[in-house]
């Protein structure tokens, strides 16, 4: 037999005698402990509970973080891109869309509408200042408040509504308020 | 010592079911059925990481560490890819790997002797002599590096079939026998560098005069 033969068939022996050895040997109970005692604090109700709280309040948070940059986003910026899911099914829309104010037919003046005399409610109107319009339907009433004869007072039979533009300036505050002449 | 073209085993085969369903409680949180897997399973991962590390205390830690992981990916876990026991061992392979690298700058007591053993043993009875052959072939392996100590491991050790532990090791089934063929040749080679160290260092018998 040769040298290296006699080498591997020791070798084989002796690796079979450990392989017996080993076979025997087993962890002792404090690992099986620790484990199962992991696995009932893992599965402990009381701890899924909890657990299952602190899931909703950050959900919550995270909503409630969501909703607040949204709202400010948009009164920083009207102009904003809606999720292309809520605009169509299928392929994706990108496209800006701007949200305008109510623009139902029955609000919208014509383009050629004469104005009465503008009627200052707010601040001093300056001359280079945006401003901006915004469309309100109030009821008649509201045009004597602001020193703008009504029909009623020249014996017509007017609608109890009337739609007016609301001047408004950069700071939010109303500066003027302006009726068409077709809705007197 | 076998080969991997070995016909499937009934027993074998059933063991493999009851793993599965036995996996599949243990995702729906039942505790019998993660005891169950942990009696069954737990020597087998122990003996392996014993080996591959040559500590009792960090095999227990490595045991804990792969149940634990399995606790928490019972619901990964798929059949169709490898038995548990393949399973098992390739997590507590990356586990002993890990340890073994965040341990790698500690030396270990029992690595401080040499491979040449007190020749006292050499005269002993047979069980000794047995035992310190057990000795020599544990740091040997221990001395084997990694990819070939884990082929050794699994395949002479641990009977793990070729195509096992190629799964386990990921790696081909040829990988495997190419690197068993070369780890039980540095084997023998370590073992008889050991046997040659051992009889220079045995003293000379001296007759008393009287």
């Amino acid at each position: 037999m040769k040298h290296s033969e006699r080498n591997q068939e020791r070798l084989t022996q002796s690796l079979q005698m450990l392989a017996e050895i080993e076979s025997a040997s087993k962890t002792s109970p404090r690992v099986e402990t620790v484990v199962m005692a992991r696995w009932d604090a893992d599965h402990d109700p009381s701890r899924l509970t909890r657990s299952r709280n602190r899931r909703v309040i950050r959900m919550a948070t995270l909503a409630a973080g969501i909703t607040i940059v949204g709202a400010l986003v948009w009164e920083r910026n009207p102009e904003v891109r809606l999720p292309s899911t809520l605009l169509r099914q299928g392929k994706p829309d990108t496209t800006p869309v701007r949200l305008k104010p109510d623009t139902t037919p029955t609000v919208r003046l014509k383009p050629d509408a004469t104005y009465t005399t503008v009627a200052v409610v707010g601040g001093p109107l300056m001359a280079d200042e945006p401003i901006r319009v915004v469309r309100m339907r109030v009821a008649r009433s509201v045009l004597g408040e602001l020193g703008i004869p009504s029909p009623t007072q020249r014996g017509a039979a007017p609608p109890e509504t009337v739609d007016i533009d609301v001047l408004v300036g950069e700071d939010g505050v109303a500066r003027a308020v302006r009726v068409p002449i077709s809705e007197l | 010592m076998q080969d991997a073209a070995s016909s499937p085993d009934p027993d074998t085969i059933e063991s493999k079911v009851g793993d599965i369903d036995l996996m599949r409680r243990t995702a729906a949180g039942d505790r019998d059925a993660f005891a169950t897997l942990y009696q069954t399973h737990h020597a087998t991962v122990y003996r392996f990481a014993r080996l591959m590390t040559g500590s009792t205390t960090i095999a227990e830690d490595i045991v804990q560490e792969v149940f634990l992981a399995l606790m928490r990916d019972a619901s990964r876990y798929d059949p169709s890819r490898a038995s548990l026991t393949t399973y098992l061992y390739g997590s507590a392979r990356h586990h002993t790997r890990r340890r073994l690298l965040r341990d790698r700058l500690l030396v270990r007591l029992e690595d401080q002797a040499d491979l040449c053993l007190p020749t006292a043993s050499a005269t002993a009875a047979e069980d000794l002599i047995r035992e310190r052959d057990v000795q020599h072939l544990r740091r040997a392996i221990m001395r084997l590096p990694a990819r070939y100590r884990e082929v050794i491991v699994l395949c002479d050790l641990q009977d793990v079939s070729y195509a096992d532990a190629a799964q386990a090791l990921g790696c081909a089934i040829g990988t495997v026998r190419s690197r068993l063929h070369r780890a039980r040749h540095l084997l023998a080679e370590k073992l008889q560098r050991g046997l040659a160290c051992m009889e220079t260092t045995r003293r000379p018998t001296v007759r008393c005069e009287v």
